[in-house]
């Protein structure tokens, strides 16, 4: 078979890029965007936060003990600050803080008190490059990348010989910047060996404390002979490896009727439209139970939560919600069990047909902005005349909207594009030339979109061709495209946004054989 | 990239400000953003909880609030004159509904701050 001009399999990004494995000399890296923080399930099978701003790199930032700084003349730790009285020689303190040269670190620090001079926080071995002055009470944020000449520490400095005050809330975390998402799907408990690149619209989580609190807007109550839910917090590990899972033990005391009740909820306002609940549970011993999951709505489900952890997610199919947003709950008349010894963990609610990755919370409402990925390859990279568009992806939801894999000329006039219809189960396989549309029919019909499936789309000698895992699904009679210069998961015009997780995405400068396709689709 | 919360006197007055940003229409007619702000629809947030039975049935309503509140994470407003001054500030018609908060307020934006990012 012949080489791919293009072929990103995801396993490399930096800040900004998704490399593509072919071509090797950077044409064919797509520019990738997200404005915000955004959480992943990484390689361990844990859930990990992805950007914008890495860990925090300063021990005892906020001075609460006299250690961790190394403390020049006239530098004390008390009272909760790091205080200076003036001195000459420009005296710091300092400690190694693991800052690496060439990349970018957000600093903050607080004044909170100061009667003369001016203080300075800069990095180690950069005196006078690079610093974040202050003269008056405050807190201060700047942005530095260390240069060639930074020793890996963080300084506090009297930056005048004349420096009077205390500082307090000193932090450094590095720029990660817009960092893609290679997601490691679980599947039957088991974390899958190669990742997907998620892509993934804006979302707003609007519980805001996705780890449940013991009080208001969670609740927990009991009717009749049950008795409402405990809740301990920091119970267990939860999915990201921290020890931050709450416990929920519910228990109805044998009761059998409706009003014999053990349930756990989330209440707010009640809302209008489409909205989606998650969160992940699993028993707190080595038993399972059976519990009754409501949606926004107060649909019930009934659910087995057995000693792994599950992401549960419940659409409510539009309408008007309860007040009751998320419930969680043993009933004497309802199948569950008499009592139920949980963890719950990541509680989520989206304005969505269908959950996004956690969005955590603690306070408020938290969005995570919206990813694009695009400007892989230019006019030498692609053929016109011949090639195969190959695609291994699985929709995050069939939700009636369309979304495209586009290679281009940069315009809407010429492309080549695979995509999912906004009709359920069909598959968009489209060719406009010089403005004309090739194609008339979808490329397959009946697919379930939320599989991964493996497509292909080949044209050359005035065929298209689309196979479908292992299938030839559409061919029809077509000219070429001019003028291929770009490949992007949205169009040229930058909408219908193929948000996805791709697994595999190649382009073939030539019209690959059916036996080809075949093999190449087959899953 | 700024962030900025902005209160309007009704969601129209907030939509019309929102429909007035660049945007471009498909081939069926639909209207879609050609900028790459993010908004988020925030409405009449709730000022005061409202209290709710073990039915979820509200005993008290929510106290909400007059405005219709939208929070925006601004990207590429920047703007540079013939002499290479960078200026940056709210699109038309937006600056008069900002609001200054000393707290980062009920929403924010995963792992980028309001305060450290206020326009």
């Amino acid at each position: 078979m012949a080489t791919p001009s293009i072929a990103m399999i995801p396993s490399a990004y930096a800040d900004s890029k998704v490399y593509s494995v072919l071509p090797n000399n950077g044409d064919g890296d797509f520019t990738f965007n997200r404005d915000s923080s955004a959480t992943r399930v990484g390689q361990n099978g844990l859930i990990q936060t992805v950007g914008y701003f890495g860990s925090e790199l300063v021990t005892n930032g906020d001075f609460a003990t006299n250690s961790d700084w190394t403390l020049e003349t006239g530098w004390t730790i008390s009272g909760g600050t790091a205080n200076f009285s003036g001195g000459t020689g420009n005296k710091a303190m300092y400690q190694a803080a693991g800052i690496t040269n060439g990349k970018t670190y957000k600093i903050q620090y607080e004044v909170s008190s100061i009667s003369a001079g001016q203080v300075a926080v800069r990095f180690g071995g950069m005196s006078g490059v690079d610093e974040i002055t202050a003269t008056t009470i405050g807190t201060y944020t700047g942005y530095i990348t260390a240069t060639g000449s930074a020793n890996g520490n963080i300084h506090i400095e009297d930056n005048d010989n004349n420096f009077v005050g205390s500082i307090d809330n000193v932090s450094v975390q590095e720029v990660l910047g817009d960092q893609p998402r290679l997601n490691y799907d679980i599947s039957n408990g088991v974390v899958q060996s190669c990742p997907s690149l998620l892509l993934e619209p804006a979302s707003t989580n609007l519980i805001t404390y996705s780890t449940p609190i013991n009080s208001s807007p969670y609740s927990y109550s009991g009717g009749g002979v049950g008795v409402a839910p405990t809740y301990t917090a920091n119970a267990g590990i939860s999915p990201d490896g921290t020890s931050t899972a709450v416990k929920l033990f519910f228990d109805i005391n044998g009761g059998t009727t409706s009003s014999d009740l053990s349930q756990f909820a989330y209440t707010g306002s009640a809302l209008t439209g489409d909205y989606t609940s998650s969160f992940y549970l699993k028993s707190s011993d080595s038993n399972s139970y059976t519990v009754t999951l409501l949606n926004t709505n107060g649909i019930t489900s009934e659910a087995v939560i057995t000693p792994e952890w599950q992401r549960f997610t419940l659409y409510n199919g539009g309408g008007t919600t309860s007040t009751n947003l998320i419930r969680i709950r043993l009933r004497g008349n309802e199948n569950t069990s008499n009592t139920a010894s949980l963890l719950a963990w990541g509680f989520q609610l989206e304005n969505l047909a269908y959950a996004t990755s956690l969005i955590p919370t603690a306070g408020s409402s938290q969005t995570r902005a919206a990813e694009t990925c695009n400007g892989a390859g230019n006019a030498s990279t692609f053929n016109d005349s011949e090639g195969t568009i190959y695609w291994e992806a699985s929709a995050l939801a069939d939700d009636f909207t369309d979304k495209r894999i586009f290679l281009s000329d940069g315009t809407m006039n010429n492309y080549v594009a695979i995509g999912y219809s906004r009709f359920a189960g069909n598959i968009i396989a489209e060719m406009i030339s010089g403005g004309v549309l090739q194609t008339s029919s979808f490329g397959a019909t009946g697919v379930t979109k939320t599989n991964n499936n493996k497509y292909a789309l080949a044209w050359g000698s005035g065929t298209m061709k689309f196979y479908v895992n292992g299938t030839q699904t559409n061919t029809e009679s077509v000219t070429s495209p001019t003028g291929l210069n770009v490949l992007e998961f949205n169009t040229a015009v930058d909408n219908l946004f193929m948000y996805s997780n791709t697994r595999d995405l190649r382009v073939y400068n030539e019209a690959l054989t059916d036996t080809q396709l075949q093999t190449l689709t087959t899953l | 990239m700024k962030i900025s919360k902005y209160e309007f006197n009704s969601q129209s007055d907030a939509e019309s400000k929102i429909a007035a940003l660049p945007h471009s229409t498909d081939e069926d007619g639909n209207n879609y953003p050609t900028h790459k702000h993010t908004i988020v629809k925030l409405g009449h947030i709730v000022v005061e909880q409202g209290e709710y039975d073990a039915d979820g049935e509200e005993t008290k309503a929510p106290v909400l609030s007059d405005k219709y509140c939208v929070d925006v994470l601004w990207k590429d407003l920047e703007e540079v004159d013939e002499d290479g001054n960078v200026t940056v500030d709210h699109p038309y018609g937006w600056k008069s509904k900002a609001i200054d908060l000393d707290d980062e307020g009920v929403h924010g934006f995963f792992g980028v701050k309001y305060q450290d990012n206020k326009l």
